[in-house]
């Protein structure tokens, strides 16, 4: 397949607002998943890659050819988009035939390509129908087999799955996980579902207001978030700032709002760092004297489970606990005790908010 | 991009230059030639000369009142006919399109017939009251001049309106309603904004058509009154080519304001359009006693206006005023061989309207994928150059066309492809318009699907765009085929007898007084509409029939 | 599976191309079936309801135009064009740097003194002139850029089971001064659009002018709220016909003759000459048929025009255009004792000279427009 590479590409709008310098290698087979919230960029990313937007500056590598002015229909690519826009007048099998089609293969061909596609997604017993006549998931299969149907060297999705419940979201990403590994095309997945991105990336790019801030494997960015905005946005975590007050070969130690937490590694006496805590880290007790102190600011029931908010001095954090754990000990504005598991701290490096 | 945006420009290229070459270039040869005539008179004087002064104010004045007359008759028809249900809708939007194909001297006699004194009104008011003086007359002065203006036009606002509130989203409707809206906010706040564009839209193409009337004014203002185009063709008859030259210019600059006016107060912005899956309607039984009555009321004042003239064509198809019988003469006439050779005129009627029609919305098509361009100022231009055949006198094309290009390419011999030419050119107001509302519908998405599957623009336009725009090619298809097959300025001027279509048969029979062989042309033509307007409605399946 | 029960996507240039073929084929085949074998033809413009007024106007042209054709060989086309005179004026003067016709018939007394009219005009005298009489020549054109085909007087008309003297005495003698109080029931034909019309224009500025020394421009401003001006003679007559409130149309001295022709018997149609001291006028209007400058058969168009002044032609017009052939040698229908004659009348056209109408007729046409439209 193709290995592609985003070089310094850069989009100005008319309105202002601009997208990049984007700087992203997509290794040949690979599935990346570009994450990040709604307005950050990602679609108009990938409909530069597509070839539907002019970047104003940079390079677009296929393979270390520059396609920057290859037109969309030359760049052997195939797309599935949120809205699916399937061709309402053709039928199912037309649709995946499309661009077999338009490359004028033979039609015995075209048929057994179409339905070796229609296996490979499930829908072999609706190569008839009507657009009109399959479900959502259904038009999401038949957009996928579209996409692949010419043997596309990059696949483009564009938050397939976002339009359908839940339920079938999961069992299509899996799906779409399989048929990705099975025919090792180049996959570029968008979307800006943090648990959607883990369950099917390879690496993941964490795009945030047109600029990428991390690329990874989904390990990777949960456990060292480079900056505030990965460690809120993909692990959910909580952000602590103190200041090093010492440090020695067994690690250092932070202070803020007057307590103080060992940490390992090194640090510069003085730094002011900032810390990122995950929710399953943290553990919560009513007692004694260890850990740290903190006061309860909230607390939520969710399935299975309780979100409790918490203070230590100025900063916020929050924690799972579960519902045996008998939360009605826990009151809104009591003091309580947390541990925090120091090996699970992640430091961040970029301390720009 | 490179090579299928070379093939696209100048693709679209093609209706620029055909616009150029037949409607431009001619015109402009008429208009200075005109103004360089040292006999005639000088732009200065004509512009300066008091009569010419009341012909524009007169000429401005009422193409503004038939506008609003127009408009006041037209767009509650287009909530009944939206949110009605009755039987036989289908064929009332049918019976709306005839007013568009039929020939103004024909509506003028069927106007005169139901409205004017001694008419069928007036008849009936006279027996009621057993009077023996005429005591009903609105079909002539500045009242009949009007009505005629509406009779053509408020159909235009039926359907455009109507088209427009099939896609108002009846969610919206109905959230505004359960949030307490009452009828008056939520038509100020819902449903007027969403309709506006097609009502403006409407309005424009009306006050054009009321600017340019020329045959109606003629018959119907005894006299009294004279638009712009009357004058030109005063002048042009007259041999005052400069006048001529004059006041098309001032025609000209007022019709292009206006056209530009109306492209900048954004009609090209997308209609907010819901998916028009249904759209609530409402069963006559539902509807208060008030409401029935005033829909009653309504219903059979326009009833009267617009079925009327047709109903008396239909009479006048099969009676005889001069002898007072009943005869089918002027069916046999139209069969026969006679003076103007039996069935050739029908068989041109068709021949021309079909190529115009096919010309017309390819040019249509054309327009509108530039109208697309992300180029800057091409979108407008296009939309301008899109209404110059309805700015422009017709009578000034005629005669441009005749000495700029028939003469000196010696078609004036065989004018035919210069006919064709002219009733394509009218048609192309309407099918850019029809096209344009079908394509703001397609998501945009479904065409970059195309092309990042590798189709080339050939085969995307094919595949995709083509199928996705057959209701609106066949609306364009339709309206153009009824303005070809009506029209008579240009045709008339440049016909030789073997290119005489029934329109000109039918002038020629009122000119000779064979009353019922122009009632039965007529006729035909009414049905030959209809016919056309029910295959369209038959062959799209979506009923976009009113998309104008 | 079955292969074929897939639907496929025809090649889009196939698609072109049969759409290309399919037209070119209708085009050509349109073309060929009316296509027309490249005959002599010597083509004349008229105006629309030419010689059509008889009782087989389908085969006018052949029996008329006939005779001429197999003599020379040659068809002769008579192209009505559907406009008046002055538009087939236009449409020569268009055409001047490539005339198609070669003869034009309908040039009247007031059109020939337009500019534009003699330029497309060829003078010509036709080698049998003397059938016609010298005074029609001169109320015609006397440097013969047309020579005169018919001529008619224009007149008003009424029908006497509407209007008599027992109900209107106003009707007997009737004035123009009468007629003021009669607009309510006149019609008559826009002066821009209709030769009879502009011939009442000029018959009412004549009496006005010459007889009574007035101003002419009194009589419109008096009139203009309750006169019908139609376009043309035939909505004017139209009018007349239907609407019982108009009963007065200015139209031609002939029509109680056509009239008498129709019905069989006494016509009910009645002539109202204007009348002014003692005398009753009338303007007479003169048709002529005149040789296009520069037109492909010269020499056919010359036959051509004599022929039109022998009884070959000038048979056939009393009966089928309703007007006096100007062959006045020519034996009339018995019902053409009803029309008004040229001995009952003054002509008002001696009164108005061709300077005085070619110098005025603009300011008098503007004049006119002021008052209409005010």
């Amino acid at each position: 397949m193709v290995n592609v590479t985003i070089d310094g590409m850069w989009k100005e709008f008319s309105d202002g607002t601009a997208i990049g310098p984007i700087d992203l290698e997509v290794r040949d087979g690979e599935l990346i998943v570009l994450l990040g919230p709604s307005g950050s960029g990602k679609t108009t990313t990938l409909r530069m890659v597509a070839g539907f937007i002019r970047p104003d500056r940079g390079r677009l590598l296929f393979d270390d050819v520059n396609v920057m002015h290859v037109p969309p229909n030359e760049r052997k690519i195939g797309m599935v988009v949120q809205s699916v826009a399937l061709f309402p007048n053709m039928d199912v099998f037309q649709n995946i035939a499309f661009a077999l089609e338009v490359r004028e293969w033979p039609h015995e061909k075209v048929v057994r390509r179409v339905e070796e596609l229609s296996d490979l997604v499930g829908i072999r017993n609706l190569l008839h129908r009507k657009i009109t006549e399959i479900s959502g998931g259904e038009g999401q299969r038949v957009a996928l087999a579209r996409a692949l149907a010419h043997g596309p060297e990059l696949l483009l999705l564009d938050e397939p799955l976002s339009a359908l419940d839940p339920n079938l979201r999961e069992s299509l990403q899996m799906e779409i996980r399989r048929i990705q590994k099975e025919l090792r095309v180049t996959t570029i997945y968008v979307t800006h579902n943090q648990d959607e991105a883990f369950a099917i990336a390879d690496r993941i790019a964490v795009l945030n207001e047109g600029v990428i801030n991390q690329v990874g494997t989904p390990s990777d960015l949960y456990d060292r978030p480079l900056n505030r905005f990965v460690a809120t946005f993909l692990g959910r975590g909580s952000i602590l700032g103190g200041e090093v007050t010492s440090c020695d070969d067994k690690g250092f130690e932070v202070s803020f709002d007057g307590q103080t937490m060992h940490l390992p590694g090194y640090q510069e006496v003085g730094n002011i760092i900032e810390l990122s805590v995950k929710p399953e880290d943290i553990t919560v007790t009513r007692f004694g004297d260890d850990g740290l102190e903190a006061t309860v600011e909230s607390i939520v029931s969710q399935p299975g489970r309780y979100r409790v908010q918490l203070k230590i001095g100025k900063h916020s954090l929050h924690t799972f606990i579960s519902a045996n754990t008998l939360p009605e000990q826990f009151r809104p504005g009591e003091r309580i005790r947390i541990t925090i598991d120091p090996m699970e701290v992640a430091i961040l490096a970029d301390t720009s908010p | 991009m490179r090579r299928g945006g070379a093939l696209r420009s100048s693709l679209m290229l093609i209706p620029f230059i055909l616009l150029i070459g037949f409607l431009v270039y001619p015109v402009a040869i008429v208009l200075i030639q005109g103004l360089l005539q040292p006999t005639g008179s000088s732009f200065q004087e004509v512009v300066g000369s008091s009569l010419t002064q009341r012909i524009i104010l007169f000429t401005v004045g009422q193409a503004l009142v038939s506008t609003m007359v127009a408009m006041v008759l037209g767009v509650p028809g287009a909530f009944v006919l939206t949110k009605l249900q009755f039987r036989g809708k289908n064929t009332t939007r049918a019976l709306m399109t005839v007013p568009f194909i039929l020939p103004p001297i024909v509506v003028v006699v069927g106007f005169l017939e139901v409205f004017g004194p001694g008419g069928i009104i007036d008849s009936i008011l006279m027996a009621l009251l057993g009077s023996d003086t005429s005591m009903f007359n609105i079909a002539t002065g500045y009242i009949g001049i009007i009505l005629a203006h509406a009779f053509y036009n408020a159909p235009l606002f039926i359907l455009m309106v109507s088209a427009s509130l099939e896609r108002l989203n009846p969610d919206i409707e109905e959230m505004a309603q359960i949030h307490g809206a009452t009828f008056t906010q939520r038509l100020r706040r819902i449903i007027v904004p969403h309709i506006r564009i097609s009502i403006l839209a409407a309005s424009i193409l009306t006050f054009l058509f009321s600017f340019m009337s020329f045959p109606i004014v003629l018959a119907l203002g005894e006299g009294s009154f004279m638009t712009i185009e009357v004058q030109i063709w005063n002048a042009f008859r007259f041999f005052d080519y400069g006048e001529a030259a004059s006041l098309a210019i001032i025609q000209l600059l007022i019709t292009m304001t206006l056209a530009y006016a109306y492209i900048r107060t954004g009609v090209r912005e997308r209609e907010v359009t819901g998916r028009t899956s249904y759209v609530r309607t409402v069963n006559i039984a539902d509807l208060s006693t008030p409401t029935k009555i005033l829909l009653i009321v309504y219903s059979s004042i326009l009833l009267i206006l617009l079925v009327g003239p047709i109903l008396a064509i239909i009479r006048s198809a099969v009676y005889d005023p001069n002898t007072h019988v009943l005869t089918l003469r002027g069916f046999e006439s139209l069969l026969n061989p006679g003076m103007d050779g039996g069935l050739i005129p029908m068989v041109n009627s068709l021949f021309y309207a079909s190529l115009a029609t096919v010309f017309s919305v390819i040019l249509g098509l054309l327009l509108v994928f530039s109208q697309q361009s992300k180029m800057r100022l091409i979108p407008d231009l296009t939309s301008m150059v899109t209404l110059l055949p309805l700015g422009v006198s017709a009578i000034t094309i005629a005669y441009g066309l005749m000495i700029a290009i028939a003469v000196p390419l010696g078609l004036s011999t065989n004018p035919w492809p210069l006919i064709v030419v002219a009733q394509t050119l009218i048609g192309v107001p309407f099918s850019v318009r029809a096209i344009e509302i079908t394509r703001s519908k397609i998501d945009p998405a479904i065409l970059e699907q195309a092309e990042s599957l590798g189709a080339s623009a050939l085969h995307r336009v094919f595949f995709v765009e083509l199928p996705l725009l057959a209701p609106g090619i066949l609306v364009a298809g339709f309206f153009s085929f009824a303005m070809a097959i009506g029209e008579m300025s240009a045709t008339i001027f440049l016909a030789r007898p073997e290119n005489f279509t029934l329109a000109i048969i039918i002038y020629r029979y009122l000119s000779v007084r064979k009353f019922v062989e122009a009632g039965a042309a007529s006729l035909f033509l009414v049905v030959m509409c209809v016919a056309a307007f029910i295959i369209m409605e038959r062959i799209s399946e979506n009923g976009y029939g009113g998309t104008v | 599976m079955n292969m074929s029960a897939y639907s496929s996507h025809r090649n889009p240039k196939v698609t072109i191309a049969a759409i290309a073929i399919a037209v070119v084929i209708i085009v050509g085949a349109y073309g060929l079936v009316f296509w027309q074998a490249p005959k002599p033809t010597l083509t004349v413009y008229t105006y629309d309801s030419f010689m059509l007024w008889g009782s087989d106007p389908d085969n006018i042209d052949e029996t008329v135009f006939g005779p001429f054709e197999d003599e020379y060989g040659i068809e002769v086309r008579i192209e009505r064009l559907n406009t008046d005179a002055n538009g087939i004026i236009s449409k020569l003067v268009a055409e001047q740097s490539n005339p198609v016709a070669d003869v034009v018939i309908g040039i009247d007394n007031i059109l020939i003194l337009q500019a534009q009219a003699k330029q497309v005009l060829e003078q010509y005298t036709p080698s049998n002139i003397d059938l016609v009489e010298h005074s029609i020549i001169d109320a015609l054109d006397p440097d013969h850029y047309v020579t005169p085909f018919d001529f008619g007087l224009v007149t008003l008309i009424h029908r006497t089971s509407e209007l008599n003297a027992t109900v209107n005495p106003g009707i007997e003698n009737l004035t123009l001064t009468n007629l003021v109080d009669m607009a309510s029931m006149l019609v008559t034909e826009n002066p821009h659009f209709s030769s009879p019309g502009l011939s009442f224009l000029l018959s009412q500025i004549a009496v006005y002018e010459k007889l009574m020394n007035a101003d002419w421009r009194d009589w419109w401003r008096a009139v203009k709220d309750d006169i019908d001006v139609q376009e043309g003679w035939t909505e004017a007559w139209t009018k007349w016909d239907s609407d019982s409130a108009r009963k007065i149309l200015v139209s031609y001295g002939t029509d109680p003759a056509y009239d008498a022709s129709w019905t069989g018997g006494a016509p009910d149609t009645a002539v109202a000459p204007i009348y002014y001291d003692g005398v009753d006028y009338a303007w007479m209007q003169v048709e002529g048929i005149g040789l296009v400058k520069n037109g492909p058969n010269p020499t056919l168009a010359k036959a051509f025009i004599d022929y039109c002044l022998t009884a070959a032609v000038q048979d056939n017009i009393a009966l089928n255009q309703w007007m006096f052939p100007a062959n006045t040698n020519v034996e009339l229908d018995p019902v053409f004792d009803y029309a008004l004659q040229l001995d009952d009348v003054s002509l008002l056209n001696e009164l108005l000279t061709g300077t005085e109408i070619a110098t005025n007729l603009e300011s008098w046409l503007n004049a006119y427009d002021e008052i209409m439209l005010g």
